[in-house]
């Protein structure tokens, strides 16, 4: 059984559209990625499904039960905040103790709970102190422990490692896997950090102005992005992309992209019959373009350094072939000066076509 | 400008505003401590040469008087004093019940919309003398003139905007995401409001709590008007013998000094938040 | 009457639970502001007076009691009487305070010491410092002999004898009591106030003077604004302190609004024209607050 399922979900705030028309299922002991922009529209999912948003249409589902009209306290999940929401008043005993006594967990059980829960995630030593003393990280844990202490259905989390420095965010990241892993839960996580969702995820659900337009695995949506908002968003540094024309010359399907041509003839089929003229966007990874001062291969292209970005482990080229911008990663002891020419090629089985108007990708 | 003329300049000034402001209290104050041959002198004594507490004792006991005059005051400060603590502590209390209760209601669900606090605010700035009136035929009616209850929910009408302006301010100041965590442990709402936000505002709730005590306590007019013989507080009882007895400056002086004890003592107390009460939350020091 | 079952659930409903939480406050109102409301419009369009009979049997004169108070001599002089001394005081208060407030800006050894005493006069009840003025207003009193040491003249002002002086006399007891009140909320204003402007004009070579009239001021509109109406508003509420020392004699020289009210009401016990004239107060006081009070609610 799906653990949430949700149907037909819209939520407009006044005018604005947050959501708009969703559905999709989370499974059981699944790490479900929401990924997405600012503003996307992860944070009114979560609440709504938290129940602190009322739907404006649409259904609800946790475990197969039509929760809509269900208060947040009795639909059994737990929800970690961004910005943590510990109860500063309290130590951090009661705080993580807070969800059993509203429950009316019989003290002895209680105790016995959170000190479960405070070895698990390793801040026993924090039990008497109030929040205010503890690090960052450690706020973390007090609210992760907060939501664990009581094995609801499923756990929502709302960018929980957003104020954390980067390399406690690395190491959270790893911990919080691991967690999932070993205790078999189910948790809906909101990040707007694709390199975490990529990581971590077990499907990515890619969201944009309230739309959802994936949601697959980390491998297929990098592989087989299904909008170019999903294509651009995946990756990083991000995907290339060219507009052309379609032309037709001698039987072959040819994309014309100012300063340089591409026969597709091979995706023939995926695209379908296109008028000549018709447009159609280029888009390729930087990882999929392989760059030399030689012209090794017959396709290769001419392409003029701009600029490059050294980034250690690997370098950014940054090239220009007419009017179009391309990048591409190179070995870091690649060496190249602005303005020189280079021959750059592209990797035919690695790209993607874009239908201009829809967006959708094609291939 | 040199800086150091200025800072002497700062400084001068500062003194010499410091001393009309400091001056009148001190007078009363000294003077309660003066026996009578020192009320009226020829020339004005800025110490007094024997300082007594008999004007205190005074207070108290009206035949603690070592003059022998035909016009003591008559009744002690008791009874006064007694109607003003009660007068000043239920109506506190309930005040902030009722306050608190709307303010935290006002602050997270918005309660009354919009036109509600503006009304609440309103009757803030109604001078009291305004409603004295018909408040004076609702009370006869139902024999609260002169009484503790009435009073008190008369002091509790004339304070509860504040209390709920102050209040709201104290409750906005506490995330929304706390009280949704609540929510989602499982808190009911009268759980998350009682266990978990209030809280947190105990400091704000205190500090209410004594600005409405001084206030009450402080109050001349209603009390004035709608206490008789059982319920006066202590400015009437001041006031009333002033009337009668306008000469004894020495005992009149030790029940002023007396009376305002609490008010100046509290309201140093919680002087960082005053700025707030007056601007309805505007301003927060 | 209502089982706990019942107010639990009625704890977790997310629309009843405001509305319980205002109960208290509803029934308050409603019943001790609203209807006392009713009574008060009432009375105003009647020339009722208890001494005359009861209420629900009283005279109806309609707008007999506008009349009335467009040819009352005594109250309009009252009226303007009391706006007159608010506007004085108002202005004194609002100078001594705004000084204060400028030093006390920048921090200075015993700043907090030196604050606390400043705010004393504000905290003393206005009943006692009545009492306290009349005690130092007398002619053979304090305030005098000091003036005497201070000019070396013999100095006898009949400060609550002389109806000009006695007014004076209410003047300098409001800007006693009130001064720290301005002084409090400038102060705030001016601590609160962004200091790039200021320190953006500093650096750009103006003068204190100037950064002073073309920044800080303008700046402190709003707060200036909220400071000035809420004393203004209290005006009408004065009497506690003038009460004791004056009785608003001698004669009716310093005699405010607020105690002609407490007179025509409770001495000479003409309730229907006062419930005119209050109500006159509670609506033309209620729209001025209402426009002040916007940009405080706006944001």
């Amino acid at each position: 059984m799906d653990c949430v399922a949700v149907k037909s979900l819209t939520k407009k705030f006044g005018e604005v559209t947050a959501i708009n028309n969703l559905s999709f299922e989370c499974r059981e002991k699944e790490f479900l990625y929401f990924l997405g922009r600012p503003g996307a529209g992860k944070t009114t999912l979560l609440r709504m499904i938290a129940g602190l948003e009322k739907p404006t249409e649409g259904e609800i589902y946790i475990r197969g039960n039509l929760v809509n009209n269900v208060i947040p306290s009795q639909r059994d999940v737990a929800m970690v905040f961004q910005n943590l929401a510990l109860y500063t008043g309290w130590t951090v005993y009661d705080n993580i103790a807070s969800p059993l006594r509203a429950h009316n967990v019989p003290k002895s059980e209680v105790g016995g709970r959170v000190k479960e829960v405070a070895q698990l995630l390793r801040i026993e030593h924090l039990l008497d102190r109030t929040p205010v003393t503890a690090s960052g990280g450690e706020k973390q844990r007090i609210a992760i422990a907060r939501a664990l202490v009581r094995r609801p259905q499923v756990y929502l989390m709302d960018e929980p490692l957003s104020n954390l420095d980067a390399l406690l965010r690395l190491n959270m990241r790893v911990e919080l896997k691991r967690m999932q892993k070993e205790l078999g839960q189910t948790i809906i996580y909101a990040t707007p950090d694709q390199l975490e969702a990529m990581s971590m995820a077990d499907r990515i659900a890619l969201m944009h102005r309230g739309d959802m337009h994936q949601l697959a695995d980390p491998e297929t949506v990098y592989v087989h992005p299904a909008t170019k908002t999903v294509a651009s968003f995946i990756g990083s540094p991000s995907m290339n992309f060219v507009e052309g024309s379609v032309s037709g010359a001698g039987g072959k399907t040819i994309l014309d992209c100012g300063a340089f041509k591409l026969d597709i003839s091979k995706f023939g089929p995926a695209i379908g019959a296109m008028a000549a003229g018709s447009e159609l966007t280029l888009g390729v990874r930087p990882e999929h373009l392989s760059v030399s001062h030689e012209k090794i291969a017959a396709e290769s292209l001419e392409a003029t350094v701009i600029m490059e970005e050294p980034l250690g482990s690997e370098t950014i080229l940054h090239m220009k072939i007419g009017k179009a911008s391309l990048n591409a990663i190179v070995p870091p002891n690649f060496e190249t000066i602005y303005g020189e020419k280079v021959w750059t090629s592209i990797d035919i089985n690695k790209i993607h076509l874009l239908d201009p108007k829809t967006e959708k990708v094609l291939v | 400008m040199n800086i150091t003329i200025r800072k002497v300049i700062k400084y001068a000034i500062i003194i010499v505003a410091v001393f009309p402001s400091f001056f009148p209290i001190y007078w009363m104050v000294s003077t309660a401590f003066k026996p009578p041959v020192e009320w009226v002198p020829k020339e004005p004594i800025l110490f007094p040469h024997n300082p007594t507490v008999e004007n205190f004792a005074i207070m108290f006991d009206p035949k603690a008087a070592s003059y022998t005059s035909t016009t003591t005051i008559r009744e002690p400060i008791n009874l006064a004093l007694q109607n003003s603590l009660i007068l000043s502590i239920g109506g506190t209390i309930l005040a902030l019940f009722c306050g608190t209760l709307a303010a935290y209601a006002i602050s997270r669900f918005k309660a009354g919309g919009d036109i509600l606090p503006q009304m609440i605010l309103m009757f803030r700035m109604m001078p009291p003398i305004a409603a004295i009136i018909p408040i004076t035929i609702m009370f006869a009616a139902f024999r609260w003139v002169d009484t503790h209850i009435g009073l008190i929910v008369l002091y509790r009408l004339f304070n509860l905007p504040l209390v709920v302006w102050l209040m709201k301010s104290f409750f906005d100041e506490v995330p929304k995401e706390v009280d949704e965590a609540a929510l989602v442990d499982g808190w009911s709402y009268w759980g998350t409001f009682r266990r978990v936000v209030l809280p947190l505002t105990y400091t704000g709730m205190a500090v209410t709590a004594l600005l409405i005590y001084t206030l009450i306590w402080s109050d001349f007019l209603v009390a004035l008007i709608m206490t008789n013989v059982s319920a006066y507080t202590i400015p009437v009882f001041l006031a009333n013998y002033s009337a009668a007895y306008g000469e004894l400056y020495g005992p009149l002086a030790a029940t002023g000094t007396f009376a305002i004890i609490p008010p100046v003592v509290l309201g140093l107390a919680i002087q960082r938040y005053l700025v707030r009460g007056f601007t309805f939350g505007a301003i927060k020091r | 009457m209502v089982s706990l079952k019942a107010i639990k659930g009625l704890s977790n409903d997310v629309e009843k639970f405001p509305t319980i939480m205002m109960m208290p406050i509803n029934i308050l109102l409603n019943l001790i502001a609203i209807f006392p409301l009713f009574i008060l419009v009432y009375a105003a369009v009647t020339n009722w007076s208890p001494s005359t009979g009861v209420w629900f049997k009283a005279h109806i004169i309609w707008g007999g009691n506008i009349i009335r108070m467009a040819e009352d001599n005594v109250l309009q002089y009252a009226l303007l009487r009391t706006v007159g001394m608010v506007a004085v005081a108002t202005t004194l208060e609002f100078l001594f305070g705004l000084v204060l407030a400028l030093l006390f800006v920048e921090e200075f050894r015993g700043r907090r010491i030196l604050v606390s005493i400043f705010l004393l006069p504000m905290m003393v009840i206005p009943a006692i410092s009545g009492f306290m003025f009349f005690m130092m207003f007398q002619q053979h009193g304090p305030v005098n002999r000091v003036f005497s040491i201070l000019t070396g003249m013999p100095f006898a002002l009949p400060w609550l004898n002389d109806p000009s002086y006695a007014l004076v006399s209410t003047i300098l007891m409001d800007v006693w009591q009130w001064t720290p009140f301005m002084f409090l909320i400038l102060l705030s204003g001016l601590l609160a106030l962004p200091a790039d402007p200021i320190n953006a004009a500093r650096v750009l070579g103006a003068s204190e003077l100037t950064i002073f009239r073309r920044v800080t001021m303008p700046m402190m509109k709003t707060i200036i604004t909220i400071a000035l109406v809420l004393r203004s508003i209290e005006c009408f509420k004065l009497m506690d302190g003038i009460y004791i020392m004056t009785s608003g004699g001698p004669g009716y020289s310093t005699q405010t609004i607020s105690m002609w009210i407490y007179e025509a009401a409770f001495k000479y016990l003409d309730y229907g024209y006062v419930s005119m004239i209050a109500l006159t107060l509670f609506i033309s006081l209620g729209i001025i607050s209402w426009f002040a009070i916007k940009p405080l609610r706006g944001g």
